[in-house]
């Protein structure tokens, strides 16, 4: 199966967030169809490695997409679907460099196609303690000639305020203009928190993502879903405390909490990058994500050098306009197995 | 021990035991500088941080 | 080797007790006699309580002075002008802190200071005394003149543009200077009262200070104009000269003009730096020490340079310099008791 078949085919077996089981199939099968030891996990993870040894590197990317079906289709040399760039462009990259390669003995590669990143992430999450490995790529798009460093953390919480019902010309603070005002001081604290921040990577984002309110006849209620997007400087557990004392009447409700990751520079893994990508006539780039991605969750577990690549414009992330240029996405292919050539001749 | 010269500020620089990929910091100006290659000693202007939507 | 000895005439005042500070530590010299006509026979630790067991000198009477190897003279302006012939017979090298043998030019003396200098056949037996611009006259020069403050800062700002004929001098040199309030001498008035002096910017020469006459003389412009503003510091003075470059001249020559001049010389120091915090030549961590921090700017689409100079006005700009000088008029290391670095933070 050559490289465009490959991610054609992952693009046509549509898998949004807890409907992954297709597009795993055609995974495992293509896999093994490479040349890969293959093994679907509990959870439907679909795992492939190639080699055996004592060292190991781990290529994580995911398989499910956000909603949305995209009809898979091509015009020149691009190809649209769903998850064209988040992020089965970059699993397929994994897939097909690591087919291309003669491992050496004492190393494993793993490609592993999670499910959930979109959602819980509950497929990086069963496989973290089953790896050590020694160097770990994400699969999330930076474009071929990128290497992502980092992604931001991300603090999920609902606040939610009741108030006994009063006459409105009482002129007493009801539950939805207590919520509103929660959400001034939230903003305006994080604008005195940013202050000293230029980049958006170094900012606390503050992101209103539901509002509701109602009443019974005695109170009032009113209640917010907040997604606060988290600088490497501010733990997620600091954030919740800083919320709380802003909160007054209202009862704060922490729903998911991601740190920030930043990594390092000066590894191997990234110098690998950089010369490969020179090397196929690129001018290298390092990107910050204000998004997360399983990076942050894998990373810091593992321990080891660790970044985000694979081909693809994240700006077409979740769009109905997703697409990926073929002739980008060969060329991670290059880039991928040189990198990984370079890391196993150590 | 190898000398080459900042892209940036041309402040004479002195390497040793560095790598191809490496990142290095001028001792004059503070800007990063990518080792491209060893033979001869090359440095770049390193890869500049760009920040990006992506989840 | 034994000790040269040398006395400091006027040991009282804020240079003096520099001077104080510095000899007591220099390798080559022993202090015979620091003199003080209002506080004769206190110890010099009760007018410099840094100096407190530091040495069990008192001050003694300026009219009794021994003859010995080095004189400073740090008297108020117009005393050494009146009483060289004297101070010549006590001892073969005099170094004079005060603005009385500054200037080479009897005339310009005159315009700057509004009265005829009582001692001009002196004049030109005196070497200016920054090290930077005379260091080779200075081996063997028996007499050398102090220099201002505010125009060692302007000096040093600007004088590698000018040495290496950088400037468009058909366009205007303007350099404002930021300063301390020791500058002002250990006497008080009423301006330095503490509520009155405390948290200004206060911009106190507008144009025509006296130390305008050195910039001139030294960097040899016919027309260079000065600013002096009054900040909230102890010690410091910052200097920011404002011109414009010759056609062609770009910050690469620039690198090259500070970076070539900074590595001749032992107490300057070039600051142009992307990192940490203090990125541009800063008085602040230069407290007590001798050296000088030089940068730059440039808006190349306007040609104009931005030159800056850094000293601790008490040091650089007087009682450190006046040393570095004695070691070069002695045969000493220039950096003899000198070497001091600053504190951060501070």
């Amino acid at each position: 199966m050559d490289e465009v078949t490959l991610l054609e085919g992952l693009l046509r077996s549509y898998s949004p967030t807890a409907a992954e089981q297709l597009a795993v199939e055609f995974l495992a099968h293509a896999m093994r169809g490479l040349d890969f030891q293959v093994e679907v996990d509990a959870v439907g993870n679909a795992i492939g490695w190639r080699g055996e040894g004592g060292r190991q590197i781990v290529l994580l990317g995911h398989i499910d997409t956000v909603r949305g079906e995209i009809p898979v289709r091509r015009e020149g040399d691009l190809l649209f679907g769903r998850g064209a760039v988040d992020a089965k462009g970059a699993l397929a990259c994994f897939v097909a460099a690591v087919s291309q390669l003669t491992i050496p003995s004492g190393w494993q590669v793993v490609v592993i196609g999670a499910v959930g990143e979109e959602g819980d992430s509950r497929g990086a999450k069963a496989i973290v303690d089953r790896y050590w490995p020694d160097f770990a790529i994400i699969g999330e798009p930076s474009g071929w000639d990128r290497v992502t460093l980092g992604y931001k953390g991300s603090l999920l919480l609902s606040y939610r305020v009741e108030q006994p019902l009063a006459h409105p010309a009482a002129q007493a603070e009801n539950a939805p203009e207590a919520a509103v005002a929660f959400w001034n001081r939230l903003t305006a604290a994080a604008a005195a928190w940013n202050e000293p921040y230029q980049r958006t990577f170094d900012q606390v984002t503050p992101i209103l993502r539901q509002m509701q309110s109602g009443e019974d006849g005695f109170n009032g209620w009113a209640e917010l879903w907040i997604n606060l997007r988290l600088p490497a400087w501010f733990a997620p557990g600091q954030a919740f405390i800083e919320l709380s004392a802003l909160a007054g009447a209202g009862r704060l409700h922490l729903l998911d909490a991601v740190p920030a990751y930043l990594g390092e520079k000066n590894t191997a893994l990234v110098r690998a990058f950089l010369s490969a990508i020179r090397a196929v006539g690129g001018k290298p780039a390092f990107a910050l994500k204000s998004g997360t991605a399983d990076l942050n969750l894998a990373a810091p577990v593992w321990g080891c050098p660790a970044v985000a690549y694979g081909p693809g414009d994240s700006n077409l992330d979740h769009t109905p306009n997703e697409h990926i240029s073929l002739s980008e996405y060969r060329r991670s292919i290059g880039v991928l197995k040189e990198v990984l050539n370079q890391l196993m001749q150590v | 021990m190898s000398l080459t010269s900042c892209p940036e500020c041309e402040a004479a620089i002195e390497l040793n035991d560095v790598l191809v990929g490496e990142i290095v910091v001028c001792p004059d100006c503070g800007v990063d500088l990518e080792v491209i290659s060893l033979e001869p000693l090359q440095l770049e202007l390193a890869p500049m941080e760009e920040e990006d939507w992506g989840e | 080797m034994s000790r040269l000895r040398v006395s400091i005439i006027g040991a009282a005042g804020y240079v003096g007790g520099e001077l104080l500070r510095l000899l007591l530590d220099h390798p080559f010299v022993e202090i015979q006699q620091a003199t003080s006509g209002s506080h004769l026979g206190e110890f010099v630790y009760q007018q410099h309580p840094n100096l407190r067991k530091r040495t069990t000198l008192k001050f003694s009477d300026p009219q009794q002075v021994k003859p010995c190897d080095v004189l400073f003279l740090a008297m108020p302006h117009g005393e050494s002008q009146q009483r060289i012939e004297d101070y010549a017979a006590i001892a073969p090298r005099i170094v004079d802190c005060s603005a009385d043998f500054r200037l080479r030019d009897a005339e310009l003396y005159r315009r700057y200071y509004g009265e005829e200098h009582r001692a001009p056949a002196w004049l030109s037996k005196f070497v200016y005394g920054l090290p930077e611009l005379h260091r080779e006259e200075m081996r063997s020069a028996a007499y050398i003149s102090g220099v201002g403050c505010n125009a060692t800062a302007s000096i040093l700002a600007l004088y590698p543009l000018v040495k290496a004929d950088a400037l468009d001098l058909t366009r205007p040199v303007i350099v404002e200077i930021k300063t301390g309030s020791s500058e002002g001498g250990a006497s008080p008035n009423p301006g330095s009262h503490h509520p009155e002096r405390s948290g200004v910017i206060r911009t106190f020469s507008a144009y025509g200070h006296r130390h305008t006459a050195e910039v001139i003389q030294e960097l040899g412009l016919s027309e260079v104009h000065l600013t002096m503003t009054a900040v909230d510091l102890v010690r410091g003075a910052l200097a920011t000269a404002h011109a414009f470059l010759r056609p062609g001249i770009g910050e690469k020559d620039l690198w090259k003009i500070y970076r070539q001049w900074a590595e001749s010389e032992p107490f300057i120091r070039l600051v142009r730096d992307r990192r940490g915090i203090y990125r541009v030549p800063e008085p602040k961590i230069l407290a007590g020490s001798n050296y000088a921090d030089v940068g730059f700017d440039v808006d190349e689409c306007s040609g104009r340079v931005i030159g800056m100079a850094a000293i601790d006005n008490l040091m650089k700009g007087a009682a450190g310099s006046a040393v570095q000088a004695m070691n070069l008029m002695c045969g000493f290391d220039e950096t003899a008791g000198l070497t001091f670095g600053g504190l951060h933070p501070i």
